[in-house]
């Protein structure tokens, strides 16, 4: 397994961790590192172990075998270590709120339970709802709001007490696009605030966008565990979308010439040539040039990378079932 | 003011200020005022109405006199005639008609308080664990006391206003009754240690059971009404080797506080304190012995017991608390824990059932309250196999990785006897054969202790058979909890209530007496039969019967255990 960043101190460190339920192995031999201060994306199919790894993290689960260490302190459920406690926001998928409590009385009661005293309680309490957009909602009952409103005050809650270690399982799952993006928002604003963030979803975009690191889940084994720099160095090949004013022939038999280019496809709906292209930026700016010199009247040259739900794709990773 | 307050109270427990802002709502308020209000009006009045009133005009002129059970003139069948004072109105006994209203009240409350705060305690925690927010609470750094306390003091918090509402009724009821109010006092401490000890058994039932959804709450309060119920129409007259549970009833205070008002007039047994004097009550009298402190005759050695009784238990409830509210999956005890259980619980009915033996004792005496004895530890061992015995996956987990250490600890391999005796997740069986032990060891004493008459040969035999039994229910236990069904805890009770009720109830459709195969009883129950009946021989195969079935149940676990703890690329390179 890739070590992430080993100069930098560690908020997560597991060894050998293993959940089994009822002999189907859930989480096998996990050994994951996270350093302070990551927004870390734990992709995978469904039922890849996902959920109960981070439930574990969050010692909402007992370990089969293996060890956990938070900050460098060792997590046991057994033990209530209050301190480690503190340390931790977990947001699960299903986010269960109190009905009969208004948003305020909601957080309230949590800021309480993390031991927050007066005056800081009511300020933090301000500022949770300001940056989950939800101030003109204090004083409504929880029942009233909607999906999206319920999963941001879910996420205030999970941040009420300033944890170092944010814990989320699938934050925007049924969101729409709108409430979606005010999320991915709010994740930003943490990361700016220094909160390492261990997130699972399956919208790898949105993952490709907040993250620093991804690990991949299959069948329970972390397959892949590395910086979100370093995947795509390795694995997302470089894009050409080239175009060309009159018959693509020429612009393919021109292309077949030059260095770094690995393979060609033709696109006919955009009527446009896909080159996957292994050189620099000089090297794709070369190639511009030697384009306009054969005389080819190119209309598009368009660089790109191979997204994360490409890369993804690609490993060809199984569904658990 | 108020708002500093509640503040104070919320920052010491957020619990009980969520639960409290949950509940003491307008319309909640009003409700509780009104059933008080009206609940008292009505008990008032239907007392109100047995008091004598004039008889209409034509009664008067056949000269029957009035009767009715609270006037002061001569008594005929318990209901005394009805005197007029020089005004022409009746003289009434109001002493005693207070003492009525004091009494039904404080049977309602009694049974009242813990049977409904059983209930909503229950039916709040399996709410919580259904919609997920136990978890939050779970992860919370608060500890478990905070917690768990905001939660008995909150969650009934409605029933408590009623009480406290009540309160006032009851006090002046025991008053006018001329009760002492120093007892009355106690009665109410007394009930509140009863209470708490009833409530914290909710939040145990409650953080441990899952997957009977709203039944819960009904089985658990319902369990509770049971018991004292029974307790209630009993009285002090319960049975020597229950009175360890019977001290658990508010109501064990009864007779004392009638007894200080002086009133002579109740003519129910139950509600009289049991004194060696009253020749009505010597069955029981022996009952109230704890080793040679007759406790029973005095009103303080009665709240000194009942308040040690109910605190160790709330004691060791909490100490189940404790465990398993953070981590669900453990046993409810550890194997330590449950071996300072038995020996308490060996201590405090070991009390109760060594007595003095009157002088026309016949040998079968002892035998019978020997078996009376087994009875309670039947239930005592049930228990125990009950909160020992780790479910499926604990114990799959221990098969597959006891040996796996952890990175902060150092390498120990422990010894396979170490780990099934001490051990987290291991099977109970072991642990079971322990208690047993410990048990074994204090009855043999006792046993030993009995006059030269009784036939201790027959005692340990009997004992023998019991132990062979408990030892077969723990196996059985542990295997069907081992089962794949989904339902696995309802298989094992299933399990366990059918070997326990089927042998006798087949044997009796059978029309098979215990005179005639006192053997076959000896093996399948032999609480319900006498030894003597049973030749040495026979009873010494009843006894490797049982040994028999044990060893194959024990066969059969250990290799069920193997089986889960062998690696999972076992069977996948055996079919390559």
């Amino acid at each position: 397994m890739t070590t992430i960043a080993p100069q930098r101190e560690l908020m997560i460190r597991t060894r050998g961790l293993t959940k089994e339920f009822d002999r189907h192995v859930a989480v096998s031999d996990v050994d994951l590192q996270v350093a302070c201060g990551e927004v870390y994306g734990l992709i995978g199919p469904n039922g890849a172990g996902k959920t109960t790894l981070i439930r574990m993290l969050a010692s909402a689960e007992e370990a089969s075998a293996g060890d956990i260490f938070l900050n460098g302190e060792r997590l046991l459920t057994d033990q209530s270590r209050s301190t480690l406690r503190r340390y931790i926001g977990y947001l699960p998928d299903d986010f269960p709120l109190y009905d009969d409590l208004t948003v305020w009385d909601y957080l309230d009661y949590f800021a309480r339970l993390y031991h927050l005293r007066q005056p800081r309680r009511e300020r933090r309490l301000r500022e949770v709802l300001e940056l989950v957009s939800l101030t003109g909602k204090r004083s409504s009952q929880i029942a009233t709001l909607s999906r999206g409103m319920k999963q941001r005050l879910g996420l205030a809650r999970t941040i009420i007490h300033e944890p170092i270690l944010l814990l989320l399982d699938e934050p925007v799952s049924g969101l729409d696009p709108i409430a979606r993006m005010q999320f991915r928002e709010i994740i930003k604003a943490l990361r700016e605030a220094g909160m390492t963030i261990l997130i699972s979803s399956h919208v790898l975009s949105d993952l490709a966008e907040l993250c620093t690191s991804v690990g991949i889940m299959e069948l329970g084994y972390l397959v892949e565990s590395t910086s979100l720099r370093d995947l795509y160095r390795r694995l997302s090949r470089q894009q050409i979308q080239v175009s060309a004013l009159g018959h693509l022939d020429a612009l393919q038999a021109q292309l077949r010439h030059q260095s770094f280019v690995e393979e060609i496809e033709l696109l006919p709906e955009s009527d446009s040539i896909r080159v996957y292209f292994s050189g620099s930026l000089q090297d794709s700016a070369a190639l511009l040039r030697s384009l306009i010199a054969a005389g080819i009247p190119v209309t598009e040259f368009h660089r790109s990378q191979e997204d994360l739900e490409t890369i993804f794709l690609k490993l060809g990773h199984q569904q658990a079932s | 003011m108020t708002f500093d307050w509640l503040d104070r109270l919320g920052d010491w427990n957020p619990q009980l200020l969520r639960e409290l802002k949950g509940r003491l709502k307008p319309r909640n308020l009003l409700i509780t005022l009104a059933i008080a209000l009206l609940g008292q009006f009505l008990l008032v009045m239907s007392f109100y109405n047995q008091l004598p009133a004039e008889p209409p005009l034509r009664s008067l002129v056949t000269q029957n006199s009035v009767t009715s059970y609270y006037c002061t003139g001569p008594q005929t069948y318990g209901v005394s005639e009805c005197l007029r004072d020089a005004a022409g109105n009746f003289m009434i006994n109001w002493p005693f008609w207070w003492l009525k209203i004091f009494v039904c009240l404080c049977v309602l409350i009694s049974i009242a308080l813990p049977v409904v705060g059983t209930y909503l305690l229950i039916s709040d925690l399996s709410r919580e664990e259904n919609r997920g927010t136990l978890n939050f609470i779970r992860l919370s750094p608060r500890s478990t006391q905070s917690l768990l306390s905001g939660k008995l003091l909150g969650v009934p918090v409605l029933l408590y206003l009623l009480g406290a509402l009540v309160l006032p009724l009851h006090g002046w009821a025991g008053l006018a009754a001329q009760v002492s109010p120093s007892l009355l006092l106690s009665f109410y401490v007394n009930l509140a240690a009863c209470c708490l000890c009833f409530y914290s058994a909710a939040l145990l039932y409650g953080s441990v059971s899952t997957g009977l959804g709203g039944f819960q709450a009904w089985l658990g309060s319902g369990v509770v009404l049971a018991f004292l119920s029974v307790l209630a129409a009993k009285g002090s007259v319960v049975d020597p080797p229950l009175y360890g549970l019977g001290l658990l009833s508010p109501l064990v205070m009864l007779p004392h506080l009638i007894a200080s008002t002086g009133l002579e007039v109740i003519p129910n047994v139950y509600l009289q304190v049991p004194t060696a004097a009253n020749p009505a009550l010597n069955s029981v009298v022996e009952g109230l012995r704890w080793f040679h402190w007759f406790f029973g005759a005095s009103a303080a050695g009665t709240v000194g017991l009942t308040l040690l009784n109910a605190g160790l238990w709330t004691y060791w409830l909490w100490q189940a608390l404790l465990r398993c509210f953070r981590n669900p999956g453990v046993t409810i005890l550890s194997k330590t824990q449950s071996y300072w259980l038995t020996a308490w619980l060996q201590g405090l009915n070991l009390g109760f059932a060594v007595r003095h033996w009157p002088s026309g004792l016949n040998a079968q005496q002892p035998l019978s309250a020997l078996q009376g004895f087994l009875f309670l530890q039947l239930l005592l061992f049930l228990g125990l196999i009950a909160v020992l015995s780790p479910q499926r996956q604990a114990l799959q987990d221990w098969a597959r990785y006891r040996h796996s250490h952890s990175e902060t600890q150092v390498p120990r391999r422990r010894s396979l006897l170490w780990d099934l005796l001490w051990g987290e997740k291991s099977p109970a069986l072991v642990a079971i054969a322990l208690n047993l032990a410990i048990a074994a060891a204090t009855i043999a004493v006792w046993i030993l202790a009995w006059p030269p008459l009784a036939n201790r040969a027959e005692g340990f035999c009997l004992l023998l058979a019991f132990a062979g039994l408990i030892l077969i229910y723990a196996a059985l236990t542990q295997l069907l909890l081992l089962l794949k069904a989904r339902k696995r805890s309802l298989w094992a009770v299933g399990g366990v209530g059918a070997a326990l009720v089927l042998p006798p109830l087949v044997l009796g459709v059978l029309s098979v007496s215990a005179l005639e195969a006192p053997g076959v009883y000896l093996f399948l129950a032999p609480l319900l039969v006498d030894p003597a009946y049973a030749a040495a021989s026979t009873a010494g195969l009843a006894v490797l019967g049982q040994w028999l079935v044990l060893s194959l149940l024990s066969v059969q676990l250990a290799r069920q255990l193997r089986q889960a703890g062998a690696s999972a690329s076992k069977p996948l390179l055996a079919t390559h």
